[in-house]
C-alpha cells in the first residue's frame, strides 16, 4: 500500500520555488554584504592607510631638502635660513599632531585605530603597532631636538640641526614603512576576505542546487510515475476498453484526477451499460410485436378459409404496427432529444381528451389494469400535440410499469398559467436507484412487473417534450405512494 | 378424461393467443396465464392435466418464486423460459 501524499502537487512546486528563491536570496545576501564590508575595508585602507604614507612622503621630501641644504652650508660655513627652519618646525608639528590624533594606533581609542588593530592582531602584525610608537616617539624626540638647536649658536647650530634632521628623516622613513606595512596587512585581510566570500558564495551555490535538485527528483518520483500510470490507463481504455481502476491514494492533485478518471470511465462504462440495455429493450420491444404480426400472417395464410382469424389477423397487425411505428419515433425524438434538436409546432389542445385517449390505447395495450381518471371536462393548453401525446404515452405506461397491479389515478388541475397531470400510484415507493435512473437519457426500465403495457424508452423523453413545451416533470414520494407530475404551460 | 395441455403464461394476450392458434391447430391444448401468479395458480389447478409449461421471461410477479414453484409441481425439464430478448435468454439458461 502506497503512503497517502497529503502534499499537493501545487505546493511540491511551491516548495521547489521557495527553496531555489530561498538559495537566490541567501546567495544575494551573502554577496551584498560581503562586498559591503570589502567596499568598507577598502575606504578604511584610503581613509586610514593612505593618507599618513602620502604627508609623510610629503615631509620626508621637504626635510630631505632641508637636510641636503644643512649639510652644504656645514661644508661652506653658512647657516640655515630660520624662517624656512621655522616653516618646517611648523610642519613638523602639524604632522606630529594630526598624526597622535588620526593615526597612531597605540595611542588612539578612535574606531579606525581599533579596527586597525583588529586587522594586524589576526595577521600577527602587532609589532607594527610597536614600531610605529617607537618611530613615532623618536620622530618626536628628534623634532623637540630639532626646535632646541635652534636656540643655539653657530656653527654648534647648524651641526645639532643637520644631525637632528637627518634622525628625523631616519624616523619618518621608519614611520612611513610602518605604515606601508599596515597597508599591506590590511589589503590582505581584504584579499583574504574575498577569497571567504567566493568559497562562501561557491558553497551556498553548491548546497541551494543540491538541495534544488533533491527537491526536483523527489517532485518528479512523486508525479511522473502516477501520470505514466493514468496515460497507461486512459490508453488501455480508448484503445481496448478495458477500465482499469487506478486506485491513486494521493491526495494531490494527481490523486483527484485519477479519481475524476476513475469516476469518468466508470460512468463512460455504466452509459454504455444504460445503452446496451436500452438496445435490448428496444429489440426486445421491436421483436415482440413482429413476432405476433408474422405468427398471425402465418396461421392466416395457413387456413384463408378462416375469415375470422383473417380479420384478427389484420387487426392485430395494424394494433401492432401502430406499437412498433410509437416506438421508433420515440427512439428517434429521444435521439433528438440527447442532441437538443427536438422540434415543436404548438396549437391550442385540450389536454384532458389527449390524457383520455391515451390512457385509452394503454388499457388496450394492457386490457386488465384499471385506471382510474379524473380530468376537467375541457383543460385548453397551447403544445404541440404529436410530442404531448408521445409524452403522456411514456408517462402513463411508466406509471403502469411501476406500479405492478396497484391502484392507479390520473388527474388533470389546470390552473391557468399552469396545467398538470398527476399520475399516483398508491402503495407504491421507489428506490433511490429507480428515482436516479428512472429520468436518465436512455433509462430503460427493465420489464418486471410492466402489466401488458410497455414503458418504450422511459421518461428521458417525457421530461424533454415537457422540457421543450416550457415545463417539467418530477416525480414526488407522496404519505400514500409516488407520484408523477407533468407540469405545463396553460 | 381430459386431454394433455400446455400452460402458456405470457402478459402479452396477443401472443397468448397466437400459441393457443398454432398449438389447436396442431391438436393440443393450451391453457392461459398473464403473470407467474396466475401460472402458479392455474398449475395446481390443473396440475394432472398440465404437460408442458411455456413461460415467458418477463411477466409480472416473482420469477424465482413463480419458476421454483412450477419446478417443484413438474419438474425442471417440463418447463420452458422464452423471451424475444436474447441476453435475457441466455442469463434465465
Amino acid at each position: 500500500m502506497k503512503p497517502r501524499l497529503r502534499i499537493s502537487v501545487a505546493k511540491r512546486l511551491a516548495l521547489l520555488a521557495v527553496a531555489e528563491s530561498a538559495t537566490i536570496s541567501i546567495l544575494a545576501v551573502v554577496i551584498l554584504i560581503s562586498l559591503r564590508q570589502i567596499e568598507e575595508n577598502i575606504a578604511f585602507t584610503r581613509r586610514f592607510g593612505l593618507p599618513p604614507i602620502e604627508l609623510i612622503g610629503k615631509v620626508l621630501v621637504q626635510n630631505g631638502h632641508i637636510l641636503d641644504t644643512a649639510r652644504h652650508q656645514l661644508s661652506s660655513g653658512d647657516t640655515l635660513d630660520p624662517a624656512t627652519v621655522d616653516e618646517h618646525l611648523r610642519t613638523l608639528h602639524a604632522l606630529e599632531s594630526r598624526y597622535r590624533l588620526e593615526w597612531l594606533i597605540k595611542a588612539n581609542p578612535s574606531a579606525d585605530a581599533l579596527k586597525a588593530r583588529a586587522v594586524l592582531e589576526p595577521a600577527g602584525r602587532t609589532d607594527l603597532i610597536d614600531d610605529e610608537k617607537t618611530a613615532f616617539d623618536d620622530f618626536i624626540d628628534a623634532a623637540r631636538r630639532l626646535e632646541a638647536a635652534t636656540h643655539l649658536e653657530p656653527p654648534d647650530r647648524t651641526t645639532e640641526m643637520a644631525r637632528d634632521l637627518r634622525d628625523i628623516q631616519s624616523s619618518l622613513r621608519v614611520l612611513r614603512n610602518v605604515a606601508t606595512g599596515q597597508v599591506i596587512v590590511a589589503q590582505r585581510a581584504v584579499e583574504e576576505e574575498v577569497e571567504q566570500v567566493r568559497s562562501l558564495v561557491l558553497l551556498v551555490a553548491a548546497a541551494g542546487v543540491i538541495a534544488a535538485a533533491w527537491a526536483a527528483l523527489h517532485v518528479r518520483r512523486a508525479i511522473a510515475p502516477r501520470i505514466r500510470q493514468l496515460v497507461h490507463k486512459v490508453r488501455r481504455f480508448s484503445e481496448v476498453g478495458v477500465n482499469e481502476r487506478v486506485f491513486d491514494a494521493g491526495w494531490d492533485e494527481i490523486g483527484i484526477l485519477a479519481n475524476a478518471i476513475d469516476a469518468g470511465f466508470t460512468a463512460i462504462m455504466e452509459r454504455d451499460r444504460e445503452r446496451e440495455k436500452f438496445l435490448a429493450v428496444v429489440a426486445h420491444e421491436l421483436k415482440t410485436p413482429l413476432s405476433s404480426i408474422l405468427g398471425f400472417a402465418q396461421a392466416a395464410n395457413q387456413r384463408p378459409d378462416n375469415v375470422e382469424l383473417g380479420r384478427r389477423a389484420l387487426e392485430l397487425v395494424e394494433r401492432h404496427g401502430l406499437r412498433l411505428s410509437r416506438l421508433l419515433e420515440d427512439v428517434l425524438l429521444a435521439a433528438r432529444a440527447r442532441a437538443g434538436d427536438l422540434p415543436i409546432h404548438r396549437e391550442p389542445m385540450d389536454l384532458g381528451a389527449g390524457v383520455r385517449k391515451v390512457v385509452a390505447e394503454v388499457q388496450a395495450a394492457a386490457p386488465t389494469r384499471e385506471i382510474a381518471i379524473d380530468t376537467p371536462l375541457s383543460a385548453p393548453i397551447l403544445a404541440d400535440e404529436g410530442l404531448l401525446l408521445h409524452s403522456l404515452w411514456t408517462f402513463i405506461t411508466y406509471g403502469v410499469a411501476i406500479s405492478a397491479g396497484l391502484p392507479l389515478r390520473i388527474s388533470i388541475v389546470h390552473e391557468p398559467p399552469h396545467c398538470e397531470v398527476r399520475l399516483d400510484v398508491h402503495g407504491r415507493d421507489l428506490s433511490e436507484d429507480e428515482f436516479s435512473r428512472a429520468l436518465a437519457p436512455f433509462g430503460a426500465l427493465v420489464y418486471e412487473g410492466i402489466g401488458g403495457a410497455r414503458t418504450g424508452i422511459g421518461l428521458f423523453l417525457c421530461r424533454e417534450i415537457a422540457r421543450v413545451h416550457g415545463g417539467a416533470l418530477r416525480i414526488e414520494r407522496t404519505a400514500s405512494g409516488i407520484r408523477l407530475v407533468l407540469e405545463l404551460p396553460a | 378424461m381430459s386431454e394433455r395441455a400446455i400452460l402458456v403464461a405470457d402478459d402479452d394476450p396477443d401472443f397468448r393467443e397466437l400459441v393457443r392458434l398454432v398449438i389447436e391447430g396442431w391438436g393440443g391444448a393450451v391453457l392461459e396465464a398473464c403473470d407467474f401468479a396466475e401460472a402458479v395458480d392455474v398449475a395446481h389447478a390443473h396440475r394432472a392435466r398440465i404437460g408442458f409449461v411455456l413461460l415467458d421471461y418477463f411477466m409480472p410477479g416473482d420469477r424465482d418464486e413463480g419458476v421454483r414453484s412450477l419446478r417443484a409441481l413438474f419438474g425442471a425439464e417440463a418447463l420452458m423460459l422464452c423471451t424475444a430478448c436474447g441476453d435475457a435468454a441466455r442469463r434465465a439458461a
